[in-house]
């Protein structure tokens, strides 16, 4: 069963890295547009715990792509985010559900390459895990 | 303001583990300023449940509120519909909270969601301190507005005690002494004669002796 099961994930990408390198990536036909919901952010530190808990209610999968750590626009959005992600591994972790998906990574703003394998990655360690338990019944 | 904390997960599944539909009440004054239990708790909370109950295979639905307090009988009147329609309430606001929704709503069961820790203020973002232990009879004019109830980790009156080093105190060298603080802060401000006047025995019956405290101001009353 769990070969045919397809992922659902939600990518968070700021806009000045994470996006730039993933519209790279379905440019280049690394990624198809239909593998992942892409949610454009000004700055990962935008993101709040709110937003990645309701994509978990409603999906498999939740990866946030940032800057590197000190090359992030607005000074420390990426720590933020980082600090974000952190508190809901813990959240995951108290109720049981794999912390695993959920995830952050860093990227420059024009590494199509790196994004698709990075989502490639977090896509294959979905697919071992297996559809999120906890995720909206029916 | 009122500090608190997000009980642990497990502990709050525990308390509605019987229980469908519930109202997760917030509140929208102290544990909001805290981020204890404000309306963007209330809504990881609820999100954390669902995806626990879902992990079960037993469903629950869950509404939201969040008041500007909860400690106040106007401003939990407009939880009233919701928790009519709800098997219990999970509160996230401090202590007193809770013991407003169970006095408003005696029908209601209602469970904490947060720890109500301490008196206290943020330092800085992400940070929060003891500052007052509501002790009912203020002594910071004496200790140049530095609370020793609180800040002194034994309460001393006439402080330091023999532990005082470096500036720390001796329960936890990241503790600053309270009575070197209240040393400091009365040298900056010329008044280090104040040390020399023993402070009584405080009188506590205006703290925690004597059963709940209350109290009445006929001017106020309507
Ligand atoms: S002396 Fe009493 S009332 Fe004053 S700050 Fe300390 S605990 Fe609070
Ligand atoms: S070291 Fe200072 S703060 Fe600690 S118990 Fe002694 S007097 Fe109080």
């Amino acid at each position: 069963m769990k070969g045919d099961f397809e992922p659902k994930i939600t990518a968070f990408c700021c806009e000045h890295s994470g996006l730039l390198s993933a519209n790279m990536a379905v440019e280049s036909r690394f990624v198809f547009s239909n593998d992942v919901q892409m949610i454009r952010v000004p700055c990962s530190g935008k993101i709040e715990a709110i937003h990645i808990m309701k994509a978990l209610e409603e999906g498999d999968g939740v990866a946030v792509f940032a800057c590197h750590k000190e090359a992030c626009q607005f000074l420390r959005g990426n720590l933020r985010a980082e600090a974000r992600v952190s508190s809901i591994k813990e959240i995951l972790k108290e109720i049981g559900v794999e912390e695993e998906r959920v995830q952050m990574y860093y990227l420059a703003p024009s590494n199509g390459i790196k994004f698709a394998q990075l989502l490639r990655v977090f896509y294959e360690n979905l697919k071992k895990l297996g559809p999120n338990v906890g995720r909206k019944v029916g | 303001m009122i500090i608190g904390e997000r009980k642990p997960i497990q502990e709050v599944l525990g308390m509605i583990a019987e229980h469908d539909k519930i109202l997760i009440a917030g509140c929208g004054t102290c544990v909001a300023i805290c981020m204890a239990g404000g309306d963007k708790e209330v809504s990881i909370l609820a999100s954390a449940i669902k995806l626990a109950r879902n992990k079960e295979e037993k469903s629950i639905q869950i509404l939201e509120q969040t008041p500007l307090r909860q400690c106040e009988w106007e401003f939990v009147d407009e939880l009233k519909d919701k928790i009519e329609t709800c098997d219990a309430v999970l509160s996230m606001a401090c202590g007193i909270g809770v013991q407003t929704l169970v006095e408003r709503f005696p029908k209601a069961v209602v469970y904490p969601a947060v720890n109500t820790t301490f008196l206290g203020l943020p330092e800085e973002q992400g940070v929060w301190s003891e500052r007052c232990g509501a002790c009912g009879n203020c002594v910071l004019d004496k200790t140049g507005g530095i609370c020793p109830i609180v800040r002194c980790s034994k309460s001393l009156l006439n402080g330091p005690c023999g532990g005082s080093q470096d500036g720390k105190c001796e329960i936890d060298s990241e503790v600053d002494c309270g009575w070197q603080l209240i040393y400091d802060r009365l040298k900056t401000l010329g008044k280090l004669d104040n040390l020399t006047d023993i402070l009584p025995a405080k009188d506590w019956s205006t703290s925690r002796d004597g059963g709940p405290r209350k109290m009445v101001r006929e001017d106020m009353k309507l």
